[in-house]
């Protein structure tokens, strides 16, 4: 339990602190990298990891929204064919999610692997 | 098993980190795109939640400080020109950079570098058109003949680099971030580059289609429903001029013949008729101050991010402030402490086609005065997104590029057209506006236009010294009465333009004793002038308006040239309407059912203006449409182009000979005449009105013409905006159509306490998150405008943003 919320405070840095220096990838494997060395279990791994980014860029879509009153997200959603901003908010924390979970996974199973070669 | 599940997460991790920075087909790469941190989240700020207070700039000899208005209007202050082109190179791009960007790629024809495969005919067309070759050159001669233009244009092109290499991937603007491009580095040829893009928007002809009209109806019908002067001529310069130097000779070769075969092609895209501008300037005797007022409006197609973009450029000797077009340098239309000016297109075919005669398919070697003459031939490899690069060899002849040949829109083996056109001459336009923007008297505007080629424009001009002036420039070649007109045979020499018109001898005025000057595209001139001049396209309504209304003003003020740039009187239709009407007249009303009694009745009452909320537009506009179809549709013929005649033509010819045969169509049993085709429209507009009032329940005029302003990509439209509200339409003095209109008003009234108004549909962003990007669209439709006048650095109040660029 301690483990994964280490990981989950590690990742929201990372994705806060260098998100804006790096693209995505970049953080994918940071975050694949956090989680081998804490080195929680796959189910915590995965979850924490993936709420962890998922929230961390809802939190930015949330603040950047707020904060500019842009119609940005409204003109985006419609050019792709969204209902509105909140599907499109909806979809970056989706996504933030799946790129999370399965780069904090793939970080704890390398190190499972590993271990178990030892 | 373990290995199995590793691999398995692993290749999904890898595959979300790969796919998602891809782009497939037209799908953006959704990853990059919506990553809060880089992607189009970022570009949700506005200039004024996300700026710099200082900037370090390479190159820089003094300190440069910018500052920008309310509107984000930036006000640049530096010390010398070689800093203030370098600092305008800069901020264009920082808020226009996609857009100055796409456009010299839409000049060169590379977009299907950018969005693929269906660019592909566009982008050979503009090729073909020898848009780049004509930058190429044009960069070769400014920097042998006008190193000092050179200077300026590299130190234009640095700031732009500069401004590129400072911004970081989350910086870039959004249309980068969805087609999923970066921008490449500026140059001089870009800015030139630029310049022939307006000349391509500007120039049109009409060589082929009056070839085949001539072949199909003859020469005498099209001497007299296509005539070179109009009935009543209200030309650019005043009629009572007088034209006191001696014209070059020139007459038609004894016994040449034009060639007579019929041309099948599908012929190139024209600038839409209704693209236009209006300009002019009163004397102090005609206004309430006593001070010169000089107004502009150019009419382009309306687009977002906006054509033009506002600023004031200041350096210690002198203070200007106008329209700019990002990528060019200095301001295009707009004012300085002493002199005004601004443009408008002057038409004139200024595009001529010759016929080539090669010696074998090859084409290495061409029929002329007899002899064979080498060609030369320009391989351009068209690079397409996601395929491969398409090659287009395209022959050049002395001429210039064979547009036309059996591998582009045309399949005929003996179809080899060359273009002929000024805007591939040396020459060096940007040195005109550089030199307006410091100039201060007549004598200066003069010299600054003598380096002006293509696009020809005429060139509006008023003083602080009280001097008002208008001048028709460009390089117009010599030619003799009807040269040019149509397809010409380049093999014989006696076809070759026969020089140029000395810039001297160009239409212009100065102080014309009617107290004001005025342009609005019509024809250049009366037929006093001793040159010959054609154009298919000259305007014939907006001038008379325009002349007839500053004819009758006196005391003017500011205002009232606003209202006159807004002015929605609908001259075609107060001179048509009364004649079908007329010709309606035998209709038996009863015939008509409620619907149709209802609409004759709104036009009889009309006051043929066109404001949003009028109804009667609407019915006019639909009922003159379905007429002249009705009258010049039988002439169309498959894969044949031609033109119709214009509506001021064909308004003449309804009102004076409607029993003339050209009414009737042969192929019908039935006799057609002039009644019976305004009835048969008028039952037409009817039931589409009717239908409009079904579907729509609305059928005023802004809902029915729906002017648009649409982003340069047209897939985006959430970026566009549809349906705005606002009147006018082609042919009027406001003359917002649907896709066209003001892409900028401007009023500037000169002298001590002068001050300067302008407006475009858009706003100064480039960026479709901030809040500058159409903040002023809404004062545009509205007809009001915002305080353009010079600002010193002391005494700016109310700044938005400050920055100071340091060396």
């Amino acid at each position: 339990m301690k483990k994964s919320l280490i990981l989950f405070v590690l990742i929201a840095l990372i994705v806060l602190i260098i998100g804006p220096y790096a693209p995505y990838w970049v953080l994918m494997i940071g975050v694949a990298i956090v989680s081998f060395v804490v080195g929680a279990g796959k189910v915590s791994s995965f979850f924490s990891s993936g709420l962890s980014f998922g929230l961390a860029w809802l939190g930015l879509t949330l603040y950047i929204s707020i904060k500019t009153d842009s119609e940005l997200p409204k003109r985006i959603s419609d050019l792709m064919g969204l209902e509105n901003e909140s599907m499109l908010m909806l979809g970056t924390a989706l996504l933030g999610f799946v790129i999370g979970a399965f780069s904090g996974l793939t970080g704890t199973m390398t190190r499972r692997m590993i271990e178990r070669n030892d | 098993m373990k290995y199995i599940g590793f691999l398995l997460v692993f290749l999904v991790t890898l595959a979300l980190g790969i796919i998602l920075s891809l782009q497939f087909g037209s799908v953006p790469p959704i990853g990059k795109l919506l990553d809060p941190n880089q992607g189009f989240w970022q570009n949700s700020y506005s200039e004024d939640m996300d700026f710099q207070e200082t900037f370090d700039l390479k190159n820089l000899a003094e300190p440069v400080k910018v500052i920008y208005d309310e509107n984000l209007i930036p006000h640049i202050f530096a010390e010398n020109e070689k800093d203030l082109y370098r600092i305008q190179g800069f901020i264009t791009a920082k808020h226009r950079l996609w857009q100055m960007e796409f456009q010299t790629m839409a000049a060169s024809g590379r977009i299907s570098e950018i969005v693929g495969p269906v660019a592909i005919e566009l982008d050979r067309m503009t090729r073909r058109k020898g848009l780049a070759f004509s930058a190429e050159s044009a960069l070769l001669y400014v920097q042998k003949e006008h190193p000092d233009t050179y200077e300026l244009l590299e130190a234009y092109a640095d700031g732009v680099n500069q401004y590129i290499e400072s911004m970081g991937a989350s910086d870039r603007p959004i249309e980068y971030k969805i087609l999923d491009y970066k921008p490449e580095a500026w140059s001089s040829y870009k800015s030139l580059l630029l310049l022939k893009y307006m000349a391509d928007m500007l120039v049109g002809d009409r060589d082929l289609e009056y070839t085949n009209l001539r072949n199909q109806i003859g020469q005498e019908m099209l001497d007299k429903l296509y005539p070179d002067y109009p009935e009543e001529n209200d030309p650019i310069i005043e009629s009572e001029k007088i034209w006191d130097f001696v014209p070059l000779e020139v007459s038609k070769p004894e016994g040449l013949e034009y060639p007579t075969s019929d041309i099948f092609v599908n012929s190139l895209p024209q600038p839409v008729e209704g693209i236009g501008s209006n300009n002019w300037a009163v004397s102090g005797s005609k206004t309430k101050n006593g001070n010169p007022i000089l107004a502009n409006d150019p009419h382009l197609s309306l687009n977002l991010p906006s054509l033009w973009y506002v600023m004031q450029l200041t350096t210690t000797s002198h203070s200007v402030k106008g329209a700019t077009l990002p990528g060019a340098l200095g301001i295009i239309s707009g004012f300085n402490e002493d002199i005004a000016w601004g443009v408008t297109n002057a038409t004139r075919d200024t595009r001529d086609w010759y016929a080539i005669q090669f010696k074998d398919e090859s084409r290495t070697e061409y029929l002329y005065d007899e002899v064979w003459v080498k060609s030369t031939f320009r391989i351009e490899e068209i690079k397409v997104k996601g395929q491969i690069a398409f090659l287009d060899t395209v022959v050049y002849t002395h001429y210039g590029p064979v547009v036309y040949d059996k591998n582009f829109r045309s399949d005929r083996k003996d179809v080899n057209f060359s273009l002929k056109w000024t805007a591939h001459q040396e020459s060096n336009e940007q040195k005109t506006f550089l030199l307006l923007n410091k100039g201060k008297s007549h004598d200066d505007y003069i010299k600054a236009l003598n380096h002006y080629t293509s696009p020809a424009q005429n060139f509006v001009f008023a003083s602080k010294e009280g001097d008002i002036g208008m001048k028709v420039q460009g390089r117009f070649p010599l030619k003799w009465e009807g040269q040019g007109k149509f397809l010409m045979d380049g093999k014989n020499p006696d076809f070759e333009w026969k020089g140029f018109i000395p810039n001297e001898q160009n239409p212009s005025t100065l102080n014309p004793e009617r107290g004001f000057v005025s342009s609005a595209n019509q024809h250049s001139v009366d037929p006093s002038y001793p040159y010959y001049i054609f154009d298919h396209s000259f305007e014939h309504y907006r001038n008379r308006r325009l002349n007839n209304r500053l004819r009758e003003m006196n005391q003017i003020s500011v205002k009232d040239m606003m209202d006159l740039q807004f002015d929605n009187f609908h001259l075609h239709a107060s001179e048509a309407l009364p004649v079908m009407l007329d010709l309606l007249d035998s209709m038996d009303v009863s015939q008509m059912d409620e619907f149709g009694i209802k609409y004759l009745n709104q036009l009889k009452k009309w006051n043929f203006y066109s404001s949003p909320n009028q109804e009667e537009p609407t019915l006019f506009f639909v009922w003159w449409e379905k007429l002249y179809e009705g009258i010049w549709s039988k002439w169309k013929i498959e894969g044949k182009p031609i033109v119709l005649p214009n509506k001021y033509q064909t308004t003449g010819l309804l009102k004076k000979e409607p029993e003339n045969g050209l009414f009737d169509n042969p192929a019908t049993g039935e006799k057609e005449t002039a009644k019976s085709l305004a009835k048969a429209s008028f039952l037409e507009m009817v039931e589409k009105i009717k239908e409009i009032e079904n579907t729509e329940k609305d059928y005023s005029w802004a809902n029915f013409k729906k002017t648009s302003i649409l982003h340069l990509v047209p897939n985006f439209k959430s970026f566009s905006h549809f349906n705005v509200y606002t009147g006018g339409g082609a042919g009027i003095l406001n003359a917002t159509s649907e896709r066209h209109g003001a892409s900028w008003r401007m009023i500037v009234e000169m002298g001590e306490n002068g001050e300067a108004w302008g407006i475009y549909p858009g706003g100064q962003s480039g960026n479709p998150g901030s809040k500058y990007y159409d903040n002023l669209l809404k004062k545009w439709a509205n007809g009001e405008y915002v305080d353009v006048s010079l600002k010193s650095e002391a005494n700016f109040f109310n700044p938005l943003l400050i920055t100071h660029f340091n060396n």
